[in-house]
């Protein structure tokens, strides 16, 4: 299945038009999809060390912030979102 | 969310009349807006603006969460104000508000300081400081919990 991520604060700059499109299995879960980010990411910038902030980043929906455990099931767009800062 | 809360995620100037506006009511003795400014100095380095991006979607619905919780916690009628700006700011300018209103000032304070505090941790906004010298840096934050 095919999920498009939105990219955020210091990660967005890996990304073209802030969205990264990923190949996921079918009933993969968060945690797949974060490591499928991370690979996909590390291959393309080695060495980057932004690309560490994926660890601690979320992945969330349109309403919610996403358990690892959960299959990702039918939702297609997601959000990867690094520790927040407001205020 | 009643009518009267104003929760959004804004490009735009925040406008303190329209504030305060949101928060009159003759039923409420006490009106409480914290304003967060973009400050010209962090950690020592001079700052000269800040950029904030958002996922709004998810930052307005947590508003909304956010207001619901603090609704629940103080028990009696309260209006509420949450707006955060996106987009490039200039120190001075005002980056965040949180407005309570409630007949009294112990329901406002307290629900002023939840917001605030939940705010910071839960919705989803990251900033880039730019310093004097042309460098920016995205600043750390607080690890999203589901």
């Amino acid at each position: 299945m095919v999920v498009e991520v939105k990219m955020f604060g210091a990660l967005r700059q890996f990304s073209e038009n802030g969205v990264i499109v990923l190949e996921l299995p079918d009933q993969s879960t968060v945690q797949q999809a974060r490591d499928c980010l991370k690979d996909f990411l590390s291959s393309r910038f080695p060495g980057a060390a932004q690309i560490g902030l994926i660890d601690k980043s979320a992945l969330a929906n349109d309403r919610r912030v996403l358990k690892n455990e959960e299959v990702i099931g039918l939702q297609r767009n997601l959000a990867l979102l690094p520790p927040v800062c407001g205020g | 969310m009643p009518m009267s809360d104003i929760l959004h995620v804004s490009e735009h100037p925040i406008d303190l009349n329209a504030v305060h506006a949101a928060l009159s009511d003759p039923r409420f003795g006490a009106q409480l807006v914290f304003a967060g400014i973009v400050r010209n100095v962090n950690d020592g380095r001079p700052v000269e603006a800040v950029s904030y991006e958002s996922f709004v979607v998810l930052a307005e619905q947590t508003f909304s969460d956010l207001a619901r919780e603090v609704r629940e916690q103080v028990g009696g009628p309260l209006k509420v104000v949450l707006i955060h700006r996106t987009g490039r700011l200039s120190v001075g300018e005002i980056s965040t508000i949180v407005g309570v209103a409630a007949p009294h000032r112990a329901e406002c304070y307290s629900a002023s300081r939840y917001l605030l505090e939940q705010l910071k941790v839960r919705v989803p906004v990251w900033k880039e400081e730019h310093y004097a010298n042309g460098d920016g840096s995205w600043l750390a934050g607080t690890e999203l919990v589901p």
